[in-house]
């Protein structure tokens, strides 16, 4: 491992008196796990723009830089996942609120916008990335670039909060044993169910030779991690900074390119395009920070989707997105069985949480297809990934499914518009998906009608 | 003039039943209220043949299907195959008609019919040419059936017989004026020795079977003699893979695959497996029709045809079809660069379709190996378990225990196809295994896709690389490339013309002939032959090199053809090559074996250990031909190709390649797949009898024996599923005889759960249809079942179908 740098601490919010070291540890998770979702959502974003006649002159390099940003989204995905286990840990709320864009944090250089990708967003992520000592000449040559286009000159290392966290919780005296919730184990969410295999594959033994290419380092590597003590917490965190926003954590003989390494790989490319044709540019006319609300739009640094099928649409994608966020919420409630007695309701739900990142990816992509307005400028839509106004669960498990049944109610009045008045409005695909997603919600209705009506659930607080 | 025939489809598929009346003709379509649903089983047009001229004498639409008769027959799947022509100069074949005949100065008596059928099964078992059981009929050109007596050198005489069904030259009239033919099957009987009444009083006394089967006189004739098949056996060291067995034995794999007798199944007793003698009559074979008219030179044509059980699950398709192995045959294993996008997206979609249909009917929390009501799951039949035996990997559930269950599954994978439906690139390629990754038993091995199930080399099952190539090149689409919106359905518009160009050969293959239901086309038959159900596509490999034959399912040379490579009988091919000199030197090589990996126990995840044992102390694997050879057959086709053999023999096992080792190399040639520019397997490659020697003997004896992690949605596993209280799915075990909605786990002697001679007194009151995943027979359905939730996921459409 690469030595650590001192932070100044005046960069991190003060603890206030009176806020035990534990709540404030928490505090600190929470922002942590708020970086992470809008990192995601921002990388998503910026993949899910890539598109149009430019990006078609350059189909191979476009296609690696969607592959790119995906990958970099589902590692954040993991780091998000993994920050809930540490919360879980410690006894704390899971959380997976985030601020609606545009937000700023201290520990983020830059505001936290949803944009398509540019040159200029690019170099941010490449900047917010940034570790404090470059290996190479071609990482200083980007930095200088990113720097130029910027106008920055001093970086903020996104690394200083995970380095106060890694601190604080390696601290016995502030950070007792006594802290930790082992018990939490069976409610955390493993690699096993999560990682959906995106790491690389076993390490070949001393055999005889086969066809199998050799083990290569070029997929995600998603972390999820379990924690059950300090030292698992600490290495938890060490990999997920390593990996991400403070690279210094990461091992010096890892083959796995950090997302600096990747986003600078990226940069290059595209500094190179751009050098030929400063014109060029690889995302379609996406907004930045569409809504779906035209009230909400219309008092924030947004964008309104007025066209009334894509507003639709965008509606449609925000209630999918509010069900994925509840559903991840939930599963830290379903608690793990033993092997031996399986009565859980994890599967389900399990597969509804992966169902649903589906379906976003699905509408995200026929949105930015779709007009943003009726101007006919050729402006196109987003997916606004606007969150509800809370994703507080309520009291009971009977309760969330009855939650979740009036999200497909709504979804599905949403869906019926789309078909029947807006029909016209909606590309053939979108057509096609809004009738297999009537078949799979109306499963999913039938089997929560079934699981309530059961009786599996009583009026019970679940901790 | 007619300047060439064809028979169409060159490969059809009879199915056994002793009904009389054949199954009436019927397609399956998505149904469009309910498009991730199961598929919607169609009726389609019937040719009724009149039984006394041979005439089609009406044609009809069924309203309603009946797969099996209220007394339990099951109607059997009785194809025709068509007489296709091609006329003068035109380039495109079309049907031979009696119009066509008289055009060119003949009639229907001028087209001379030979059929040819073999059951080699048990030949196969003992090696020996007097258990090859063969059918022939005389040419003949009249109107009558024909039958099928397969006659055998080891039956008590020339007058005992297994009766393989018929044919019959279909009369042409001017309502139906084109020359066909059709094969009606058997009714699925099991023959077998004549026993003396003291043999069968101490078989039924050492049996402890109180329903033991016993083969009526009628069907007894198999010599009773020392040395044959009747208590045949291979020893059970050798079945207990004894490292210190020093005599070769040509297993099958998997070995044994014969009824024994009890107690059964013989891995639960000291690997004993003595044979009861069964034969069945399931055959393949050779149709040739040729025509001789005007002087000219006789034209022929040929076509297969194969005898395989009841397509029991006949509005569901597997993962990996024959259909999907020939089309690799075919076209290769890749997807050209410049194939339509939207062509490629729809065959993706349809790949992720199979997928659920298959995992559907696969109880998927036992099959991962999960706890079952605190039963060990070493004591079920899963495929960890199987893993656990045949390799020695430690015995863990594939998946996270908690993650599993059928109906999530299955919703998961339809939430994937909806995505896809929507335009979303696949974003799984990587979660894909490839065909040199199924002996990776590691976590991330097994759990690739697809997942809980055996492939045709007995290690994971990986799909074609053709389909795997097909979701590659999916995801590899340009961003904004056009987006497709067709649904590939299980068969095309039936063609007016077959075109001679470079897709004619699937365009035959695939061909919808008049009258013929799904089930008689390779779409529906499945693809990973271990041994397989229709056939084990297996032993087509075998000969591919010219001069040697390799066993049908490893790199062992078995018999040489060519003596000037008789030297290398009993070595084993390990390692082929080849150059394109026109292209820079581009070199191709390949082992033809793989190393069995499974997780470290220091470091499960990130390290492994090849997973070995005394018998197979460096822990070698074979890999399947269909998949290993499609490169090189397409691309080396009636070409030659170096072969690298061990340096001397290894009757008993795989040995490790070592390239620096002196070895016997040779220049050998690739033979054809197909015959000629036609789709028809190369007669060379495959002999009548040789497509399903592999194949259980009886094949009843499969469908107890061999587990739904091989052909889920063939022979399936877990049916009339549904939600239960806890949110879990429940259903029924397809083979307990008491649809309870409990699933009972297959320990292989649980008596709720039909056992061997169940099958083999009974197997078509007992062999179920299921019909939108719940049994199609009603009646046997429970009554006694609470709240059950309207089954909504698959549609609500009208059809009328029983079992």
């Amino acid at each position: 491992m690469k030595a650590s740098v001192v932070y100044p601490t005046p960069l991190l919010p003060p603890k206030p008196a009176g806020l035990s070291w534990r709540d404030y540890l928490i505090t600190l998770l929470r922002i942590g796990a708020e970086i992470e979702h809008a990192l995601m959502v921002q990388y998503l974003y910026a993949a899910y723009s890539l598109g149009g006649p430019a990006a078609a002159k350059e189909p191979d390099l476009v296609r690696d830089w969607r592959d790119t940003l995906l990958t970099i989204a589902r590692e954040e995905m993991g780091h998000l996942i993994t920050v809930q286990n540490l919360l879980l840990l410690l006894g704390g709320p899971i959380s997976f609120e985030r601020h609606p864009h545009p937000w700023s944090s201290p520990f983020y250089p830059f505001e936290f916008n949803l944009d398509g990708l540019s040159l200029d967003s690019l170099a941010r992520y490449v900047y917010a990335e940034m570790p404090t000592r470059l290996r190479d000449r071609h990482d200083r040559d980007v930095r200088d670039k990113v720097v130029k286009l910027l106008g920055k000159d001093k970086p903020i290392e996104v690394g200083v909060l995970y380095d106060h966290i890694i601190k604080l919780m390696a601290d016995r005296k502030e950070v007792p044993d006594s802290v930790f919730d082992a018990g939490c184990y069976h409610y955390q969410v493993t690699w096993d169910e999560f990682g959906r295999g995106y790491r690389p594959k076993n390490e070949s033994p001393h055999a005889s030779e086969t066809n199998a290419p050799a083990t290569q380092y070029d997929r995600a590597r998603v972390i999820v991690a379990q924690v059950v003590t300090r030292t698992d917490a600490l290495a938890a965190l060490k990999d997920v900074a390593g990996q991400g926003e403070a690279e210094h954590y990461a091992f010096d003989d890892s083959d796995e390119l950090s997302h600096f390494e990747r986003f600078a790989g990226m940069f290059s490319q595209f500094y190179d395009r751009w050098e030929q044709d400063k014109h060029w540019s690889p995302s379609l006319p996406v907004p930045r920070n569409p809504s779906a609300d035209q009230v909400e739009a219309s008092s924030t640094n947004t964008t309104p989707i007025t066209a009334r099928a894509s507003q639709i649409w965008a509606q449609l994608f925000n209630f999918r997105y509010r069900m994925l966020l509840l559903l991840l919420t939930y599963i830290y409630r379903v608690q793990r069985e033993p092997a031996s007695r399986l009565t859980s309701l994890r599967p389900q739900v399990l597969g509804r949480i992966f169902g649903e990142m589906y379906h976003l990816k699905a509408i995200a992509g026929i949105l930015v297809h779709m007009p943003l307005d009726d101007s006919g400028s050729g402006k196109v839509a987003g997916p606004p990934f606007q969150l509800p106004f809370s994703l507080a669960l309520p009291q009971g498990e009977e309760n969330f499914w009855r939650g979740q049944l009036g999200l497909l109610d709504a979804s599905a009045a949403l869906v019926k518009m789309l078909q029947d008045e807006l029909k016209g409005r909606s590309p053939p695909e979108g057509l096609r998906f809004l009738q297999a997603l009537t078949e799979t919600d109306r499963d999913t209705h039938a089997w929560i009608g079934r699981i309530l009506s059961a009786g599996a659930f009583g009026w019970r607080s679940n901790s | 003039m007619i300047r060439e025939l064809r028979i169409l489809p060159p490969l059809v598929i009879g199915r056994l039943g002793s009904a009389e009346a054949p199954l009436d003709n019927f397609s399956i379509v998505t149904d469009q209220k309910a498009t991730l649903g199961y598929r919607k089983i169609v009726p389609a047009p019937t040719l009724h043949v009149d039984e006394a001229t041979g005439e089609i004498s009406e044609v009809t639409v069924p309203s309603a299907m009946e797969f099996k008769t209220k007394d339990d027959k099951i109607r059997p799947v009785a194809p025709f195959i068509e007489v296709w022509a091609r006329v003068d100069d035109r380039e495109d074949f079309e049907p031979l008609t009696l119009e066509l005949l008289r055009a060119h100065g003949a009639a229907p008596g001028d087209l001379q019919w030979r059929v040819t059928v073999e059951n080699r099964k048990v030949e196969r078992r003992t090696g020996k040419a007097a258990d090859r059981v063969q059918a022939s009929t005389e040419a003949f050109s009249d109107h009558g059936k024909k039958a099928l007596h397969g006659h055998c050198d080891n039956f008590l005489s020339d007058q005992h017989f297994i009766d393989f069904g018929t044919v019959r030259y279909i009369k042409p009239n001017s309502a139906h004026p084109q020359i066909r033919l059709r094969f009606t099957p058997a009714k699925g009987l099991i023959y077998g020795p004549k026993l003396t009444p003291e043999q069968i009083e101490e078989m039924r006394r050492d049996a402890h079977v109180p329903n033991l089967h016993l083969v009526p006189d009628a069907l007894a004739v198999y010599k009773n003699e020392k040395d044959t098949w009747w208590r045949f056996e291979i020893p059970a060291p050798v079945r207990n893979a004894d490292p210190n067995v020093d005599k070769f034995y040509n297993e099958t794999q998997p070995p044994a695959l014969f009824a024994i007798i009890p107690p059964a199944p013989c891995w639960l007793n000291g690997n004993v497996a003595i044979s009861r003698g069964y034969l069945d009559d399931a055959c393949d074979g050779i149709v040739e029709v040729s025509l001789a008219a005007g002087g000219e030179p006789p034209l022929t044509a040929r076509g297969r045809i194969v005898a395989a059980p009841p397509a029991l699950v006949p509005d569901s398709l597997f993962v990996r079809s024959l259909a999907d192995d020939l089309d690799q045959a075919i076209f290769g294993p890749d997807v050209p660069p410049d194939e339509d996008a939207r062509d490629t997206q729809a065959r993706a979609e349809d790949i992720v379709r199979r997928a659920y249909e298959t995992v559907r009917f696969l109880n998927v929390a036992v099959m991962n190996g999960n706890w079952v009501d605190g039963r060990d799951p070493l004591e079920i039949d899963t495929m960890p378990a199987e893993e656990a035996y045949d390799v020695w990997r430690m015995m863990r559930p594939i998946f996270a225990p908690h993650a599993v269950d059928t109906l999530a599954i299955v919703a998961l994978h339809q939430r994937v196809y909806t995505s896809m439906r929507g335009g979303a690139a696949p974003w799984f390629p990587p979660l894909l295994r490839r065909p040199d990754e199924v002996a990776d038993f590691t976590d991330t091995g097994r759990r690739k896709m697809p997942a809980l199930m055996c492939g045709a080399d007995g290690n994971y099952l990986a799909l074609t690389h053709r389909q795997i190539d097909t979701i590659v090149k999916a995801a590899q689409r340009r961003i904004d490339a056009p987006l497709s919106d067709q649904t590939i359905e299980a068969d095309p518009e039936p063609p007016r013309l077959i075109p001679r160009n470079a897709t004619a050969r699937a365009a035959e293959l695939h061909y919808v002939a008049g009258g013929n239901p799904v089930s008689s086309r390779p779409v529906m038959a499945i693809g990973n032959c271990t041994p397989g159900l229709e056939m084990d596509f297996r032993a087509v490999w075998r000969r591919v090199f010219e001069g040697i034959v390799l066993r049908e399912y490893d790199n062992l040379v078995l018999e040489i053809e060519d003596q000037r490579f008789a030297h290398l009988k009993g070595h084993r091919l390990q390692k082929v090559e080849y150059a394109f000199p026109d292209e820079g030197g581009v070199r191709r090589s390949f082992l033809t074996q793989t190393t069995q990996i499974g997780p470290s126990p220091a470091d499960p995840d990130a390290q492994s250990v090849v997973l070995s044992y005394q018998a197979n102390p460096d822990g070698l694997a074979p890999l399947e031909w269909s998949n290993l050879l499609a490169r090189l057959l397409h691309e080396r086709s009636g070409k030659q190709v170096t072969c690298h053999f061990t340096p001397g023999e290894a009757w008993l096992g795989m040995q490790p390649w070592d390239e620096k080792q002196a070895h016997p190399i040779e220049t050998m040639t690739v033979r054809p797949f197909f015959e000629g520019q036609s789709a028809l397997i190369s007669q060379t490659l495959a002999q009548p009898g040789e497509l399903t020697q592999g194949l259980c003997s009886p094949w009843q004896n499969d469908y107890r024996e061999c587990s739904c992690y091989y052909w889920a949605s063939a022979r399936p596993d877990f049916v009339n599923i549904e939600t239960g209280r806890s949110g879990l799915t429940e259903g029924d075990n397809w083979l307990q005889k008491e649809r309870t909605g409990s699933y009972v786990p297959d320990d292989y002697a649980d008596e709720r759960l039909i056992l061997y001679d169940d099958l083999f007194n009974q197997w078509e009151k007992w062999l179920r249809f299921a019909i939108k995943g719940k049994d199609a027979d009603r009646q046997s359905a429970t009554a006694d079942r609470q709240s059950r939730t309207e089954d909504k996921t698959d549609g609500r459409t009208d059809d009328k179908t029983d079992g």
